[in-house]
């Protein structure tokens, strides 16, 4: 039969009449939907953030937007939603001030095609607010943008990403205009509590995603924090990222419990790449709640192996290539930089005027981003400072010529060669009282000792590290280390961050330490210090502690000890392939029963691939009297 | 918390609302350079929440509604917004003459790209007068800027 003739006896059926009509339309989709198994393919499992529930059968979504769901028990029943969601293409009252269709708008278009809707018996309804938002951002293309660590920031040791929607149109110097799609937590301006990582950990923040400016997140990781950006373009095809755009229409304003470690920005990212091409299934490579983080890092290798990455372009942070600047002045001149921003030196210095045109540029331009850089981290006012930067600029703009500085180039290994965050070893420990094998799991995710490529130099960030000994007398656990940071960062004239550490966990005491056999039990630990750091070479790093430990024991006299003493060190990253960590400590008991120690480290691990390196390990520790040397070898499996 | 969800909300229905009662706020007039958040916690909490202040919304860059005077949109909009989000990167961009933001901004006056390097000497030769002040304001440099445009032989045809 001809559409129009269909139409005109639609049109001219009473109300009742097509009602019916439509009712035995739903309920022919719901039966078909039935048929085909819907509820349980994986895209629908993907449209609806549904994960399998960790003890019982069946499904949740990680959604936690009640009003996200057509069904009333949608959460936790992706039959009752599909019906629901089918019977409410059908309802012309709007939702959330636009039709049904409209507002779950991908999961409409995937229901579409697979049961062929019939356009006659379900009319398909316009969606003005979708393609007036579709219009503003004319999609071209999409970039996968990894933020690297700042050593001052532990929680941006973890690494972040969001995505970069380009518009069509943009010319190649328009990247700064792009749109960037982040998942983020919501919270309060007025908020001051110490206690946002807690809340950030716990789940104690909404999460959503958002669509800001490019520029505000390049500002934000490259100005204001020091994280420099690597930006990947994602290799999707048309229909792919419209797939990805419909889903991201139906996910604005839709909540989540925000979770530091797993349900983060790369988790949610990869949800919106798993609805884009169904087959990726790029969750199931973190399985939760089995998994209990999601490194991007880990989410960026994950892309690069799915074949969805191409090559980076790297962004350096201002305050990355002002050390870099630094670095190629003369002394005179570095000092100079230094002198003009704390307002002991002024433009008219013989340092600045007698130097070339392009190397005094290179000058302002560097006492300009050095008073900027020092504004940011709250070090100067900005009445103290701007006035003098802007003075800096003045004179930068009547020099016509270009700096003589070379820019900082990329690093050499950029994210997705960076190793795995999870890692088992194996190997042998020794000490002259016996041997025992050595076997060690670390959840996460990069100490000092590991490759540095693509992480943070000096940073050092770790979760449920444990070592366990075998040996005659059988199997026991030689450490458990929950969670620890660590920061070596160099010290100098112009950046002055402080070096620090802590940790806490279960380990043993004293000579035990380093035991192949150790004779006491394990404790309760947790220890922390506060230093400096000297790099008198490009990758040396020389730094000094105080620091301050709590042991909780039964070998120990009070069942306790606290500790404090100076610790000294020396890391090096020598050649591509090699890492090498030494550390000595003195410790004086303050209270309870505490021996005086002195322990010595030193390590050196060779990096054979990605995924293997070898460490060696050499102890010494001194307790009472008593001493014990011992080695350690191990093979380490990332991935 | 609710209602910071609700401002969210609102926000980013913005871009699809028909009118948006507002003056020009939203498009950064006012912005001043070395203004907004930073400092050590800024920085610690942006990096736990993977957010910042403000600008939780589901807006868009370009197309602007939800900005300009009772809902128009004027041509300065999206020069204006920009100027006032990369304010200080234009300052350093604009006496170095050149930079990312500065090319941008080049862009947006709609500046073909045999002119930018006339741009780009413009703005530097006068980055005096564009930077006159420490309290100037984005939406005093995208006029100013268009003001010397307009007097320059190559460039005026981009300032009308």
């Amino acid at each position: 039969m001809h559409p129009f003739i269909i139409a005109v006896v639609l049109f001219t059926l009473s109300a009742p009449a097509w009602a019916s009509v439509q009712s035995a339309y739903l309920t022919e989709l719901q039966s078909r939907a039935r048929e085909l198994h819907l509820d349980r393919h994986p895209q629908w499992r993907s449209l609806l953030h549904y994960q399998p529930n960790l003890l019982l059968a069946g499904v949740t979504s990680t959604v936690d937007s009640q009003n996200f769901f057509i069904a009333a028990e949608g959460k936790t029943n992706p039959a009752a939603e599909l019906d629901a969601t089918l019977a409410s293409f059908f309802n012309a009252e709007p939702r959330d001030g636009e039709p049904t269709q409209c507002r779950v708008k991908a999961r409409y278009e995937w229901l579409k095609t697979l049961l062929h809707f019939d356009p006659q018996r379900l009319p398909e309804q316009a969606c003005e607010r979708y393609q007036a938002w579709l219009k503003a951002i004319d999609p071209a293309a999409l970039a996968m943008i990894f933020a690297s660590s700042e050593i001052s920031s532990p929680a941006s040791m973890f690494g972040h990403t969001l995505m970069r929607l380009e518009g069509r149109g943009h010319e190649p110097g328009q990247k700064l205009l792009a749109n960037a799609i982040n998942y983020a937590a919501v919270y309060d301006e007025s908020e001051s509590s110490m206690l946002y990582a807690a809340r950030g950990i716990a789940g104690g923040y909404v999460g959503v995603f958002t669509m800001s400016p490019y520029y505000e997140k390049v500002n934000e990781y490259a100005r204001i924090e020091s994280r420099d950006l690597w930006e990947y373009p994602l290799l999707l095809a048309a229909d792919e990222l419209q797939r990805l755009l419909w889903h991201l229409w139906e996910m604005r304003e839709v909540e989540f419990n925000y979770y530091f470690f797993d349900e983060n920005c790369s988790y949610q990212l990869l949800s919106l790449l798993d609805v884009a091409r169904p087959d990726l299934r790029l969750l199931e490579a973190f399985p939760r709640p089995l998994y209990p983080h999601v490194i991007p890092l880990d989410t960026v290798r994950e892309l690069q192996r799915a074949g969805l990455l191409g090559a980076p372009v790297f962004r350096a942070a201002l305050a990355n290539r002002l050390q870099h600047s630094l670095s190629q002045l003369t002394p005179p001149q570095y000092r100079w930089v230094l002198d003009y921003a704390a307002g002991d030196a002024e433009l008219d210095d013989a340092v600045l005027t007698q130097a070339d045109i392009a190397r005094q540029a290179a000058l302002l331009d560097a006492a300009h981003d050095y008073l900027y850089y020092l504004y940011r981290n709250e070090v100067i006012e900005r009445g103290i400072g701007l006035p003098r930067a802007q003075q800096a600029l003045q004179a930068r703009s009547r020099l016509h010529q270009k700096s003589d500085l070379v820019p900082l180039p990329p690093p050499e290994f950029s994210p997705e060669q960076a190793h795995g965050s999870a890692r088992l070893s194996a190997g042998l420990r020794a000490d002259r009282r016996g041997t025992a094998l050595l076997l060690r799991s670390r959840d996460a995710l990069h100490d000092l000792l590991d490759p540095p490529r693509a992480y943070l130099t000096g940073g050092q960030i770790e979760f449920f590290d444990l070592g366990l000994l075998l040996n005659d007398d059988g199997l026991r656990v030689q450490e458990l280390k929950l969670a620890g940071v660590k920061s070596v960062a160099p010290w100098n004239r112009a950046f002055k961050p402080w070096s620090w550490f802590a940790s806490f966990g279960g380990r043993r005491y004293g000579l035990d330490l380093f035991a192949a056999k150790p004779l006491g039990s394990l404790g309760f630990y947790s220890e922390g210090g506060g230093g400096i750091t000297f790099a008198p070479a490009q990758n040396l790093q020389l730094f000094v502690y105080g620091e301050a430990q709590l042991d909780v024991n039964p070998v120990l006299r009070d069942h306790h000890s606290i500790a404090l003493g100076p610790r000294i060190g020396a890391a090096w990253q020598w050649a591509r392939h090699w890492t090498h960590l030494s550390e000595a400590q003195w410790l004086t008991p303050v209270a309870g029963g505490g021996d005086r120690q002195t322990l010595l480290r030193s390590g050196f691990q060779w990096q054979w691939t990605q995924r293997l390196g070898l460490r060696a390990s050499f102890n010494y520790a001194r307790s009472q009297g008593a001493s014990l040397s011992g080695s350690d070898v191990l093979i380490h499996y990332y991935f | 918390m609710n209602k910071k969800l609700i401002a969210v909300v609102a926000l980013s229905l913005a871009p699809m609302g028909a009118s948006y009662a507002d003056n020009d706020v939203g498009c950064g007039w006012g912005t001043q350079i070395w203004q907004g958040n930073s400092g050590v916690f800024f920085k610690m909490l942006a990096s736990f929440t993977n957010g910042s202040f403000g600008n939780q919304t589901f807006g868009i860059t370009s197309g602007t509604a939800g900005c300009g005077k009772n809902g128009t949109i004027t041509a300065n909009t999206d020069l204006v917004r920009f100027a006032s989000g990369n304010i200080d990167a234009l300052s350093a961009d604009m006496a170095r003459g050149e930079g990312e933001a500065l090319t941008t901004l080049a862009t947006l006056y709609g500046v073909a790209e045999a002119d930018r390097g006339a741009f780009y000497r413009l703005t530097q030769a006068h980055y005096g007068s564009i930077f006159v002040r420490a309290d100037v304001t984005a939406g005093e440099v995208v006029t100013s800027v268009r003001e010397l445009m307009a007097k320059d032989a190559k460039l005026a045809r981009y300032a009308a």
